[in-house]
């Protein structure tokens, strides 16, 4: 029987919807590729001795344990955890990498180019530092939020939302690591024994309650503090102090700012005035003049005074009240100052303003003249406070 | 019908401009030029564009002679018969460097190990049955894809542009314009696509109403180069990190979270990578109308047949994959530059001819006796 155009064409739209269709069911069959993969979702690499080794931890479903591997290079710890465990690690949906304390800028960079170059991890995925080994993190970390049924990259993302310290991305600390100014900086997150309640605000620039708690044994309980230290991995790798940290969240990019307090002379009388940072536009310029660098750092900042009432309360009329605003932003203007200056002082360490990176894009022949000497820079800061 | 409309023309214009650039040449220009890539792709750009322009413009002026007539008579049979059998072969040669980015692609991106040649062959059987259909097929087949390849880049670029530190891109030309010389001499295989378009002379609706085809182009361009310049700018400091085959996909990785969500990126370069098999059908076509005016008809559609049999065969004893690519550069490159703006200019030679003769023919007809 010969078959027609229209009977042909009907034919060969039902053969390829039938193809269509089993191909789509596939993810109906046993799931064999999965289960013979171990899946990481978080990834602690310590350094010691020239050995990587990694702490992981595995989630399937709600259980949640934690893996070990090492190795002469990141690459190596993985397969050592494949021989251990006898499946594959799969990192496709690694939300976190933990590095430990110890760890230096050069470990970092190969470790991220190990990680990154073979297409391991995605390269969005948060990169933070621990307070003390990643495998300490890891493994304290794994049973504090498996109770809440989470991974250890669920809380570290809520703490980027709302924390002074920005977590970054694994891409964007290799591209700063990789940059002309070689310096990076990562949120060092630690784990917290506490006695009695959970759940105690922290102070400045906080944003957030500590969460993740867990009851232990007794009445201790551990928490994962959202990160207000960071480090700085460049030249020098060290740990900047609170000014400088908070100095950093002004003219980084990610984080917004959360509650700022500064102290203001009102009417011959000290107060703590705490406002939300709701606006912030930042930025660095950098020129090259006589053979040195001159680096303008710009912030504004709109705040929210918390307290208002009370503040208004203590000003007698509308007159008082525009003065009250004025010296209020005076306040937070000089503390915002003198924080982006404590977080400036310390580029004669290590580049943490991207000086270098910002001069080679403007000029590379000015680059090159500069030589990359930090003493050679001067510094101006433009800070314009609105408080309302 | 072997016709196309204006907007199946216009619509195969934006997706020629896309297919071929979106799988390992961003990485290799970035490898080969460093920053100066963007530089690159601006000017190679800007060639397009001029490019397509000439193609159009030898469409609208052949007043319905397909190209193979067009050649015939203004070089003569013998010779437009060898110019075609070496367009043809060239464009074979193209079809295989596409496939083998197309697995360079699969293997880095979406599967665990290489992808082995018998992965190609359904599409190669594919392409040779669609190379024998009507133009008007690759016309409809572009007018469904189009709207699909077109929100997938929309929805890619949302995603991806606002976390991009565009800076990166600077210093350009920190090295002088070696960079750029040495990368506008050896990635000819990559660009000129719209050469294909000739294939249409003569089959195309709208006349002069075929340069609305131009926005087409820039739109095409104005995407390649959003997302190469997101490349650049993030790898810029680091070319070595990439693979061949990471290219974009890397970034939308990075952008859209997939490790949190899921590879749904990947379902987006699915609808994006329609713009490939059309551009690879139109390729397979273009070879299979060569064929056909220089053997005639069955003949013609045996050495189609054989052109698809070689193609497979070439990808069964092809190991190394970045091999060719870097053979593409360095060999290729002449016959992509020859054929793929070599060819337009010799139209437009052809149709000064064929009017000089015309012209000549009429002052003959008209001079008394």
């Amino acid at each position: 029987m010969k078959l027609t155009r229209k009977r042909r064409n009907s034919l060969l739209s039902a053969a390829f919807a039938v193809v269509f269709v089993m191909l789509a069911l596939t993810p109906l069959l046993p799931e064999a590729e999965i289960s013979t993969r171990l899946m990481l979702n978080v990834v602690g690499i310590d350094t010691a001795d020239g050995t990587v080794r990694v702490t992981a931890q595995t989630m399937n479903g709600t259980s949640s344990e934690t893996v070990h591997g090492e190795g002469l290079r990141i690459g190596d710890a993985l397969e050592d955890i494949a021989v251990r465990y006898g499946r594959e690690p799969e990192l496709g949906h690694c939300g976190l990498l933990v590095f430990g304390y110890e760890v230096t800028a050069d470990d970092t960079e190969f470790a991220l180019m190990g990680l990154l170059g073979d297409a391991i991890v995605n390269a969005g995925c948060s990169v933070v530092c621990a307070d003390g080994t990643a495998e300490e993190f890891v493994n304290s970390a794994v049973g504090l939020t498996s109770a809440a049924g989470d991974s250890i990259a669920d809380f570290a993302g809520f703490a980027d939302t709302s924390a002074a310290v920005s977590v970054p991305s694994a891409l964007e600390v290799l591209q700063h690591l990789k940059s002309k100014s070689a310096t990076a900086i990562l949120p060092v997150f630690e784990l917290a024994a506490k006695k009695g309640e959970s759940g105690e605000g922290s102070s400045q620039n906080s944003g957030t309650d500590s969460t993740g708690v867990q009851q232990d044994g007794g009445s201790d309980k551990t928490e994962i503090l959202p990160p207000r230290r960071a480090k700085v991995l460049g030249r020098e790798t060290f740990e900047p102090d609170e000014q400088a940290v908070l100095g950093w969240m002004w003219i980084s990019g990610r984080a917004e700012g959360g509650l700022v307090e500064t102290r203001a002379d009102l009417d011959g009388k000290e107060y703590i005035i705490q406002g939300s940072a709701t606006d912030k536009s930042r930025g660095i310029k950098v020129r090259a003049e006589d053979g040195r660098v001159k680096a303008e750092l710009k912030l504004e900042v709109r705040i929210k005074f918390i307290d208002r009432y009370i503040i208004i309360e203590r000003a007698e009329g509308e007159n008082v009240l525009r003065y009250l605003a004025e010296d209020l932003q005076n306040a937070f203007s000089a503390t915002f100052k003198s924080q982006l200056e404590a977080f400036a002082a310390l580029s004669p360490r290590s580049d943490v303003l991207g000086i270098g990176t910002l001069l080679y894009r403007e000029s590379p022949r000015a680059y090159a003249d500069w030589g990359g000497d930090m003493e050679k820079v001067d510094y101006t800061f433009d800070v314009k406070v609105t408080v309302f | 019908m072997d016709r196309l409309s204006l907007r199946q023309f216009i619509v195969i214009t934006f997706l020629i401009g896309l297919a071929m650039k979106m799988f390992n040449l961003p990485v290799l220009m970035l490898r080969f030029c460093g920053r100066d890539a963007f530089v690159v792709l601006l000017i190679e750009a800007a060639a397009d564009f001029i490019l397509l322009g000439a193609v159009i413009a030898i469409i609208v002026c052949a007043r319905g002679k397909t190209l193979f007539m067009l050649l015939e008579d203004a070089f003569g049979a013998i010779v437009s018969r060898i110019i075609t059998i070496a367009v043809g072969l060239f464009w074979l040669l193209k079809l295989f460097i596409m496939l083998v980015d197309v697995r360079i692609f699969f293997s880095n991106t979406v599967f665990n190990a290489p992808l082995g040649a018998v992965h190609v062959l359904p599409l190669i059987v594919l392409l040779v049955y669609f190379a024998l259909k009507p133009l008007s097929g690759a016309g409809r087949l572009g007018e469904l894809f189009t709207p699909a390849v077109v929100i997938s880049m929309a929805l890619l670029g949302a995603l991806t542009v606002s976390k991009v530190d565009f800076g990166g891109l600077r210093p350009l030309l920190a090295d002088g314009s070696k960079p750029v010389t040495d990368g506008l001499s050896s990635l000819f295989m990559w660009f000129g696509d719209f050469t294909l378009l000739l294939m249409a002379t003569g089959k195309a609706d709208g006349g002069k109403k075929l340069f609305f085809a131009l926005p087409a182009g820039i739109a095409a361009f104005a995407c390649m180069t959003l997302f190469s310049a997101v490349l650049f700018a993030s790898y810029g400091d680091m070319p070595e990190l990439l693979s061949y085959g990471h290219s974009i996909s890397n970034i939308t990785q990075y952008a859209v979270g997939s490790f949190k969500f899921g590879r749904f990126d990947l379902l987006i370069f699915a609808m994006w990578l329609s713009a490939v098999f059309v551009s690879s059908g139109i390729i397979a076509a273009f070879f299979a109308r060569c064929m056909n005016y220089v053997f005639g008809g069955k003949v013609g559609r045996v050495m189609l047949v054989a052109g698809g049999a070689a193609v497979y065969i070439a990808t069964m004893f092809t190991v190394n994959l970045n091999t060719v690519t870097e053979l593409a550069m360095v060999y290729f490159n002449i016959p992509a530059a020859v054929v793929q703006y070599g060819l337009p200019v010799l139209c437009v030679v052809a149709l000064t001819v064929t009017r000089i003769k015309r012209r000549k023919h009429e002052i003959n007809e008209k001079a008394p006796q």
